[in-house]
């Protein structure tokens, strides 16, 4: 946080520096070419589920809030918005006069078409459960869940199945969750106060109905052809290689300063870097941690590095017997050596995670239990536990020994360093680890199935610590993110009344407690939250580091090039 | 002739069928399905029985392959499950970038590999023998995608004689020097591998053939030694060659997709690797099947070819 406000400081003082030098007028013009691993999929807000999508969509949508640097709620789309005493009313009030990049205003109705093509069942999106507190919504997917179930048990056809599911839409829409009450008036009215509505439901892109109504929202044209409110519009893509958007005259803001954006894609990240050195690129996100020192040492290049919202875990499977001592979780925590993994995998460009949530996040508890390592203490503990060394030097109960299998995804790099050192570091006190590797689909498939025994992977948070946390531990999501099958009633209750409280002290609290058990309970072995580091040419100005998902590069609207 | 050209055209399409099925089962017994990506990067399992639904992999595989095959037969390949765009509109855009890398691959590896096989094995034994055989030696030993980077390092970071990635320029695409300047590099990273096992095996041919009587009657007539070696040997010597360019397609392509990915190259290659990875069922599909049409064509033209170039190989 230190870092990060410091760094605030800095930008802010260059951005003051320059701006007495160079009119405001004399920043407009100029291109970026921005390098990106991956080729975008899905330009339209609500089936994005990728990253390099939700880059491009952030330029080309607005959504009614944005998160700042602070994370605190900004006005976009929305003029203004009430929230009524219980919470269980939000009133938003638009902006006007905001127009499309075709040229027809948007109005409250886009809002609400947005929000139920999400809800609808036949939309592919990760973004349904963000409205689930709405009103009817729970009711509606429970029911979209039953049908499924039946139609999986062949109880009822495909037809009957669409029909049924169909109506349930209709009563969801008819159930007053939303009420447009004018153009420019939006309301909607929550099931139960639902704390996280604000930030993480409504920092989302707004999808024009004029152009999406009555389309197949997983196949439109509309998806590779997007037009949004954003300060940046569409002009091609040509698939695996780039993706051009231009500035819009008629930003509601003010027009952006640079003149277009080439977004290219560069699988290699070895090529991204030297195409960055060489000017085939001015900006690249995330550069492998062993070419930072390279390109910090450049003149040209100005390395931003800002807190992140992601975490890497080792997850046990708390079904299985061998985890199942709290002390046998707490002792592998003890062998493992996060400080030297951060150290040598990141190169120091990270911290170690004492619980789910990051140093930078207002629920952040600096004051739990933390593990340095100690291997002495881990064998103690595993001798508590009844584990103890063989003639093999071997961990050795009852005449079994203590070995586990260890996976993680194939490609991520971090990771399968990540696992190598772990087994080395955990067969000091006589734990066999084997580690196996397999391609995400395969990987997800097995992690989903809480079909392993324990995992190195991670979680990219909100802003809210709603999504790090109850969706990841609370005892009702298994299935579902909490695939280490983590139950305990106190973490259960405190999650619940932390979702319904809206002030902000007492859910600080609640959040609080919730870290010092996760940390004395050791569910995960927390691992470490990496930098993000983003690179650009020096002469682009006005970045503002934002510990969001893609914090930085975000803020394109600002940038400027300095002569 | 022309009769068995008919037939091995008409053995096509039971092979391609086996070929689709094969293909359509291996896809369907690899672990994973396409929702694991869908569900998104912070994984939303909530969603996964839907998008099972929605993408119709809720029925039976034969069923799936059915559907697959029947609409395929009226040209629709499907659409991308992480798209949504047509497979036949993703392929016919990205299947002449990679044709023009290949081909440019394999002229390089010809218009490389012949003169300098041949002139191997008119000296052979020579330094320039020896010169060449350690050539070939690394060409075959380098994995194209570190030969890629090598050759960006160099040529493009420290030199700066060519661009580092990509296609052209933005704003240039209608540029032909630009485009060509593009494609050196990739190019020759792609056509190096086969470039050293052409030069293989037609020092090998032609070292075989130049043994041989009739090239020693040719010699004895006095004819001048340029024109026996090209006019009497090579036709001859070239051979085997052919029969490796046959070969050496398939795995052409298959070298595309590394080739494709260091150089940020917008070709199929990468997008079947892409596809496999993210199990994106109707594109392996589509690229897999264009693949091998492709693949069983060459063959056939191969086949042909060496009618043309040997006489006493007849059809019938």
């Amino acid at each position: 946080m230190r870092r990060l406000a410091l760094l605030a400081v800095v930008l802010l003082l260059v951005v003051g520096s320059a701006s007495a030098v160079q009119a405001d007028e004399d920043r407009y013009g100029g291109q970026i070419i921005i390098g990106s691993i991956a080729d975008a999929s899905l330009l339209n807000p609500i089936v994005e589920n990728d990253s390099a999508s939700y880059d491009i969509n952030y330029w080309v949508f607005d959504s009614l809030i944005r998160l700042d640097e602070t994370l605190t709620p900004q006005p976009v789309l929305a003029e203004s918005w009430e929230i009524s005493d219980d919470a269980t009313e939000i009133v938003f009030h638009l902006k006007e006069g905001v127009l499309f990049h075709d040229g027809v205003e948007f109005t409250a109705a886009d809002v609400e078409f947005t929000i139920f093509s999400i809800l609808d069942y036949k939309t592919i999106t990760t973004k349904r459960p963000y409205f689930d507190s709405l009103l009817g919504a729970k009711e509606y997917l429970d029911r979209i869940s039953e049908l499924d179930s039946l139609y999986e048990d062949e109880e009822i056809s495909s037809d009957e199945h669409a029909d049924m599911a169909e109506s349930a839409f209709e009563e969801l829409k008819a159930a007053g969750g939303i009420e447009v009450v004018d153009d420019y008036t939006i309301v909607f009215n929550l099931a139960t106060p639902f704390a996280p509505f604000l930030t993480v439901a409504l920092d989302l892109g707004i999808a024009p109905k004029h152009l999406l109504e009555g389309e197949d929202i997983n196949a439109t044209e509309f998806n590779s052809n997007p037009i949004g409110t954003g300060p940046f519009q569409f002009v091609e893509w040509r698939r695996a290689d780039r993706i051009v958007l231009e500035a819009f005259d008629d930003y509601h803001e003010g027009r952006p300063y640079l003149d277009r954006v080439i977004y290219r894609v560069i699988p290699d990240q070895t090529v991204l870097v030297t195409e960055l050195r060489s000017g085939g690129v001015d900006y690249m996100p995330q550069p492998p941690p062993e070419m930072i020192p390279r390109l910090e040492d450049d003149p040209n290049l100005n390395v931003m590095q800002i807190d992140t919202v992601a975490y890497t875990y080792m997850g046990f499977q708390l079904t299985n017997p061998l985890f199942q001592d709290v002390k046998v979780r707490q002792a592998i925590s003890y062998a493992i050596d996060m400080e030297a993994i951060v150290e040598f995998i990141l190169l120091g460009y990270g911290q170690e995670a004492t619980g789910p949530f990051p140093e930078a996040m207002w629920a952040y508890n600096p004051d739990v239990r933390r593990f340095s390592f100690n291997p002495d203490r881990a064998i103690e503990l595993m001798a508590e536990a009844g584990w103890t060394l063989n003639d093999d030097g071997k961990m050795e109960k009852d005449g079994e020994e203590f070995a586990f299998t260890l996976e993680t995804n194939q490609g991520n790099e971090l990771r399968e360093q990540m696992v190598v050192i772990i087994q080395e570091q955990l067969s000091e006190i006589g734990i066999d680890v084997t580690v196996s590797l397999s391609e995400w689909p395969t990987f997800v498939d097995r992690l989903l199935a809480a079909n392993y025994e324990a995992v190195v992977v991670g979680w990219t948070g909100t802003a809210d610590p709603d999504g790090y946390g109850y969706t990841v531990w609370h005892s009702s999501q298994f299935p579902g993110r909490n695939t280490s099958q983590y139950a305990n009633d106190r973490v259960d209750y405190l999650f619940e009344q932390a979702r319904v409280e809206m002030d902000i002290d007492k859910r600080t609290e609640y959040y609080h407690e919730i870290q010092e058990i996760l940390a004395e309970e050791q569910p995960y072995v927390f691992g470490y939250f990496a930098d993000q580091i983003h690179v650009a040419h020096a002469r682009y100005q006005g970045w503002v580091p934002t510990p969001q998902r893609e914090g930085i590069m975000l803020t394109l609207k600002n940038v400027w090039i300095e002569d | 002739m022309s009769r068995y050209i008919m037939r091995r055209v008409l053995i096509m399409i039971p092979t391609l069928i086996g070929v689709s099925i094969i293909l359509f089962s291996v896809m369907m017994i690899a672990p994973g399905g396409p929702e694991a990506v869908l569900m998104g990067e912070d994984i939303a399992p909530e969603a996964a029985a839907r998008i099972r639904a929605n993408l119709g992999l809720d029925q039976p595989a034969p069923v799936q392959y059915l559907r697959w095959f029947s609409a395929m037969l009226q040209g629709d390949l499907g659409n991308s499950f992480r798209t949504g765009e047509p497979v036949l509109s993703i392929i016919v855009d990205r299947l002449p970038n990679s044709l023009t890398l290949t081909l440019a691959a394999f002229a390089f590896a010809l218009a490389v590999s012949i003169p300098f096989g041949v002139l191997a094995s008119v000296k052979h034994n020579s330094f320039i023998d020896k010169l060449m055989s350690v050539v070939a030696f690394l060409g075959v030993s380098f994995p194209s995608f570190w030969l890629g980077i090598v050759f960006i390092l160099i040529f493009a970071d420290q030199l700066g004689w060519f661009p580092v990635s990509g296609m052209a320029t933005y704003g240039m695409e209608r540029d032909i020097l630009n485009r060509l300047h593009h494609l050196v590099l990739p190019a020759v990273t792609l056509g190096s591998v086969q470039m050293a096992t052409y030069m293989r095996f037609t020092r090998s041919g032609m070292l075989e053939v130049l043994r041989q009587d009739y090239i020693r009657t040719a010699n004895a007539k006095g004819l001048h030694p340029r024109h026996v070696v090209l006019r009497h040997a090579l036709r001859n010597g070239l051979i085997s060659v052919i029969t490796v360019i046959g070969l050496s397609l398939p795995a052409l392509i298959g070298g595309a997709v590394l080739t494709e990915t260091i150089f940020a190259w917008p070709g199929v290659g990468r997008l079947a690797v892409n596809a496999v990875f993210q199990r994106d069922y109707p594109i392996i599909m589509g690229v897999n099947m264009a693949v091998a049409v492709v693949t069983v064509t060459v063959n056939l033209l191969v086949d042909i070819v060496y009618t043309i170039i040997d006489p006493r190989i007849a059809y019938d």
